[in-house]
């Protein structure tokens, strides 16, 4: 029944996402064609920056007419919307459909011989999947505009990164996935404990800001104590001590999530025979 | 003695602080067609909804085939929604893919050539289907399971009397021999004719209950007539 | 066949009546299959144990006989289904005479009345729906 629910899931998630992801990924090619034919007009001019507390890595296109500059920069901010919108859509149509869950069509799938942990688990693993998916594609679209922009000319993106950023860059984005898990999971127990209500909406609404706002304080608390604790220290090895930030958050965030994913399976439970 | 397919035992039930059920007994036995017969706000949803397991009982217990509901029972159970608890956005062919997808039990062919009986054209998406086809998808995607206890709530809500009487043949051509069949409405005189047994259910207690023609000869009435006798006689 | 299923009266009750009007008219005619029992179940708009019961009940009266494999066929006893007819027709025939008995008429009025209906050719199928 697990694998039915998540099939399920997929595919319904799959028919709203597959063609913003496609738009995405023609508006990224259309974007590289067009850095392709500024790139005619004269090499583009890098700019690399190491600021305070960022790094700004920037080419322009110098020679080209300022029509086409315009035209390629407002298409590329259009892009950047929709790489955003797409990790927000995975998680917003997850969140949609979980809602509706509780409405009218429970009578549908509460009468399914599932279990409430397999009905949560299934919406869960498919939100996290999709957002991801939404990352890769995101990730995709860049490559494919970086490559158009500075492919071929002995631009390395991985020179300018300090040594052994393998390491922290895995954990961090497993730290983005635990984290992407613990907001799905929060929707789950949001929209479970809004459904006591009345005015369903709103309670789950509120329910989802008054627990995302309690967890972000307490992890800022807790990331302002470890700063005095380990303030002045100094750290040998800094990538080191990135990994195990990463990793740590990583691990918190994944606590949360199930904290969260087991309080909704309690209250779903009191709701129906699951 | 068989094991009845549906036993309940004082079963209650409340929204709140709101009573919907005050113990509620009855049993539904193999091959039985019962009318669950009472006015809005009864409590036969609830009653419904309780052995669908959809909702929690606050007192008594309720039994299907023995079990109590969950995982297992909900395998054996055909519920068929008040509200149409159908995704909007789908067509009708879908839905009978995604039934066939879910439960082991489902009859596709079955499914389609009902949908094709009460008129309902497979490409038709849910959201523009007029409420009586509706109720017919619904209706069509309920029989076509093959399960040992039917839940029907309200099969003939807000369908015109030519529709109502494609329903109920579609009921009673449908219905394996050794399952239970549990029909709640408030239209009794049109669901009167195909039931075996009848409760009449009032503010979440049990009026009367018994064998549909016992009732009617012991009483010399419809069964409809006889409940708003029975209603009436309830409220004062 | 048309089956008038009323609400008021024990519905098994009326499917037995209608069914032996029905060998009694000849409408079900000797020796002929009767349709399974939900078939009928479903063109009466009943409960099918119903029916069931309510055949039963005829076989026990010997007017439908249940054939192991085949189902059940009408009787082909020609002297059941007089005897039927017989039945039948000697129980309107009182309720005939009750009504005119009811009206204040007598024996005499009731042999005038037939004769009429006579001449207005019912007997013989000749007249409209009859009035």
């Amino acid at each position: 029944m697990f694998t039915k629910l998540i099939r399920l899931e997929m595919r319904a998630a799959a028919r709203i996402l597959v063609p913003v992801y496609l738009a995405a990924l023609a508006l990224s090619g259309a974007c590289a064609l067009a850095f392709f034919a500024l790139r005619g007009f004269g090499a583009p001019v890098q700019e690399v920056n190491w600021a305070a507390n960022h790094v700004y890595i920037g080419v322009r296109f110098e020679h080209a007419p300022i029509l086409l500059q315009i035209a390629a920069a407002l298409a590329l901010m259009l892009l950047q919307l929709v790489l955003v919108g797409g990790v927000a859509a995975a998680q917003a149509l997850a969140a949609v459909r979980f809602y509706r869950l509780l409405g009218d069509e429970s009578a549908f799938y509460f009468a399914l011989p599932a279990t409430a942990a397999q009905h949560l688990g299934a919406r869960l693993v498919c939100a996290v999947a999709w957002s991801a998916a939404s990352l890769a594609v995101a990730a995709a679209a860049m490559g494919l505009l970086v490559t158009a922009a500075v492919g071929g000319t002995g631009f390395s993106l991985a020179a300018l990164l300090p040594a052994g950023w393998g390491g922290p860059a895995a954990l961090f984005l497993l730290a983005a996935l635990c984290a992407l898990a613990y907001v799905a999971a929060l929707v789950q127990l949001s929209c479970v404990i809004g459904a006591r209500f009345e005015r369903r909406l709103i309670a789950s609404v509120a329910a989802f800001a008054g627990i995302g706002i309690a967890t972000e304080l307490a992890g800022g608390v807790l990331a302002v104590a470890c700063a005095f604790a380990f303030a002045g220290r100094a750290v040998a090895a800094p990538m080191a001590a990135v990994q195990w930030v990463f990793g740590a958050l990583a691990l918190g965030l994944a606590a949360c999530a199930a904290c969260a994913f087991f309080a909704a399976r309690r209250l779903l439970r009191r709701r129906a025979a699951l | 003695m068989e094991q009845a397919v549906l036993a309940c035992e004082g079963l209650c039930c409340r929204y709140g602080a709101r009573p919907a059920l005050r113990g509620v007994s009855l049993s539904v036995a193999p091959g039985r067609i019962l009318g669950l017969l009472g006015p809005s706000g009864a409590g036969k949803t609830t009653l419904l909804k309780l052995a669908a397991g959809l909702a929690l009982p606050s007192a008594g217990t309720v039994r299907v085939c023995g079990l109590a509901p969950g995982t297992a029972s909900k395998r054996a159970v055909s519920y068929l929604p008040d509200a149409v608890a159908l995704p909007a956005e789908r067509r009708a062919g879908e839905l009978v893919t995604l039934y066939a997808q879910m439960f082991d039990d489902f009859d596709a062919a079955k499914a389609r050539a009902l949908l094709a009986q009460m008129g309902v054209a497979e490409d038709m998406r849910v959201r523009a289907m007029s409420r009586g086809a509706k109720e017919k998808t619904q209706l069509a995607l309920a029989m076509s399971r093959r399960a040992r206890l039917y839940l029907l709530d309200e099969p003939l809500g807000g369908v015109d009397p030519a529709a109502r009487d494609a329903i109920l043949a579609a009921i009673l051509r449908n219905f394996p021999e050794d399952a239970a069949l549990v029909v709640s409405t408030h239209l009794i005189g049109d669901v009167e004719p195909i039931l075996d047994d009848a409760v009449f259910l009032n503010e979440g207690s049990v009026l009367l209950a018994g064998e549909a023609d016992v009732l009617r000869e012991a009483h010399g009435k419809s069964l409809d007539a006889l409940f708003r006798e029975v209603f009436a006689c309830s409220r004062n | 066949m048309h089956w008038e299923i009323r609400p008021d009266r024990p519905v098994y009750l009326q499917l037995v009546e209608q069914m032996e009007l029905a060998v009694a008219t000849g409408e079900w005619a000797p020796g002929a299959r009767i349709a399974p029992v939900r078939e009928l179940a479903v063109q009466a708009g009943v409960n099918p144990n119903t029916m069931q019961r309510a055949l039963q009940t005829l076989e026990q009266r010997g007017l439908v006989a249940a054939q192991r494999t085949a189902g059940r066929t009408v009787t082909a006893d020609a002297h059941s289904v007089r005897l039927l007819r017989a039945q039948l027709a000697q129980t309107r025939a009182r309720e005939f005479c009750r009504a005119l008995a009811q009206l204040g008429l007598s024996a005499a009025d009731a042999r005038g009345l037939v004769e009429l209906c006579e001449t207005e050719g019912i007997f013989d199928g000749t007249s409209g729906s009859g009035l």
